[in-house]
């Protein structure tokens, strides 16, 4: 079940392994016994996300509201036709009943990027303002904020990628996750999942071209 | 790793070539540099208090990146003498027993009337008894997470019944393979007890028991943490009277643990900084430019 899970990093629309070669083993929590063997980041492999986040960011801003929308959208059906799928893969690597995963975890996670989705091409794309000086006139725009990362907890974590994702209406994302069984002195950090999620902001802010 | 798969379908979505990249690592190895990152404008975490401190230092330490932050918590339910108690019992299970009481809102501290605190703990008593266990469909509560949250809870119920509060259900592993914990509630809470201050993260319940409803808004606010609330009661003006004074970024009436994507969620105090969801959540990931320009005025 979980061979057809490519278990590297995503950068650049490239699924590649670390810069040091290092992996981990992810465990079945409900066996005790190893089912995985995944990359495991360091900070090369952040700053390659970072770079690819801000080569995006620029060309991401030019996308139209609708088109980010369409994605958005695309990317919520992609998810509802592996809903199964995705709950046995969070049973197996998380603890959670299949049906929890399904019904709770990846249900949310669709109707939250349904919704964000909604908002790609109909957020305010500023305020005209007026000032003392008549002489003067000035409005603002409301921008993407830049490269976003988001770090992503092992509780929820298909949920809370989408949470962040979301979001990229604006900004690319370099997002981070996390596993488990990594020792760590940073406790929430050091269970199951944990990604990092690199991104360019994909908030529906005005195109530039519009201006 | 469905963060993983995620990937491909975003991949097979269409999305441009490094809008969206996953890296797969610890929090030190990965999440600190990412926090330190010179070239990153913002960071959204979610996670712990501990490690959400450390996100905000490397901030200051690198270029003061905006940061958000959705933490931990300790959340209080009120249960008021005039609730409905079957509503307000499944209020309290789904509060603390969802995701095997792994949520960072779970509603930890159950303030419940004197008058019906030991029928309102026989009723949860009975109902934590139905918790199916397993991964299958159609189960309710799974191991948890790993060995370390395992450990972690173990010892929680371990300080509980060492501190004098009385375990009335569970209390132990369940089974001997897997992480999992026996649906466990414990009566005879106060507020001092390490298992009424600090964030289980399993599947233990507390039962405090209050007198008058200004005590109980009190010590449900006497915490550093203000993620979520709950009160239970059938009088709306008494129901929004404590919904005022709560000091919590959710307050959840006659219910618990609903959520939309429409509605605003994060934490007051040390619970976290800006929403995540909402209309809210979009501000969070924007800038405001101003501009400004003379204009020739014609008369």
């Amino acid at each position: 079940m979980l061979n057809k899970i490519i278990k590297k990093h995503f950068i650049n629309n490239e699924f590649v392994d670390s810069v040091s070669k290092q992996t981990f083993q992810t465990i079945n929590p409900a066996t005790e016994e190893v089912i995985a063997s995944v990359q495991r980041g360091d900070e090369k492999d952040i700053d390659l996300a970072v770079k690819a986040a801000r080569g995006a960011f620029t060309k991401w801003c030019d996308v139209s509201g609708p088109d980010r929308r369409d994605l958005l959208l695309k990317l919520a059906d992609s998810l509802a036709q592996n809903q199964q799928y995705l709950a046995e893969i969070e049973s197996l690597d998380n603890g959670k009943p299949t049906s929890i995963a399904r019904d709770i975890d990846i249900m949310m996670a669709i109707k939250h990027l349904k919704y964000f989705a909604g908002w790609a091409d109909k957020l305010p794309a500023g305020k005209t303002i007026n000032v003392e000086n008549t002489s003067t006139m000035a409005f603002t725009l409301h921008e993407p904020i830049g490269v976003v990362g988001g770090i992503i907890p092992w509780n929820f974590p298909i949920l809370m990628f989408i949470w962040k994702i979301g979001k990229w209406e604006l900004n690319p994302i370099p997002n981070m996750f996390g596993f488990s069984n990594l020792p760590s002195h940073l406790s929430r950090f050091s269970s199951k999942l944990l990604s990092s999620l690199v991104a360019a902001p994909v908030l529906s802010n005005p195109p530039r071209r519009r201006l | 790793m469905t963060a993983l798969l995620l990937a491909q379908l975003i991949k097979e979505a269409g999305f441009p070539a490094g809008v969206v990249n996953v890296v797969c690592g610890s929090g030190p190895d990965c999440g600190k540099p990412l926090a330190l990152h010179p070239d990153v404008d913002k960071v959204a975490f979610t996670g712990s208090s501990a490690v959400g401190r450390k996100i905000v230092k490397y901030s200051g330490e690198s270029n003061l990146k905006k940061c958000t932050l959705e933490l931990g918590g300790k959340s209080p339910l009120i249960i008021c003498d005039d609730a409905d108690l079957k509503l307000a019992a499944g209020a309290a299970f789904i509060g603390l027993f969802l995701n095997h009481g792994q949520c960072c809102c779970a509603s930890s501290r159950i303030f419940v009337d004197s008058k019906i605190y030991d029928k309102f703990a026989a009723m949860m008593v009975e109902k934590a008894k139905g918790i199916t266990m397993g991964t299958e469909e159609g189960k309710f509560q799974g191991p948890q997470v790993d060995v370390i949250q395992f450990n972690k809870i173990l010892e929680y119920i371990s300080s509980g019944k060492e501190e004098g509060a009385k375990c009335i259900l569970g209390g132990n592993r369940a089974g001997d393979k897997g992480y999992y914990i026996e649906p466990t509630i414990f009566t005879n809470v106060t507020d001092d007890m390490k298992i009424a201050k600090e964030e289980i993260f399993g599947p233990v319940m507390q039962l405090l028991k209050f007198d008058t409803i200004q005590e109980a808004i009190d010590r449900a606010n006497s915490t550093s943490y203000g993620l979520a609330s709950g009160v239970c009661s059938q009088d709306i003006a008494k129901a929004m009277g404590i919904a005022k004074r709560l000091q919590a970024g959710t307050v959840w009436v006659n219910s618990y643990n609903d959520f939309d994507a429409a509605l605003p969620f994060g934490g007051y105090k040390e619970s976290g900084w800006g929403r995540d969801k909402s209309e809210y959540a979009l501000e969070n990931y924007m800038e405001v430019k101003t501009v400004q320009f003379p204009i020739i005025n014609y008369h």
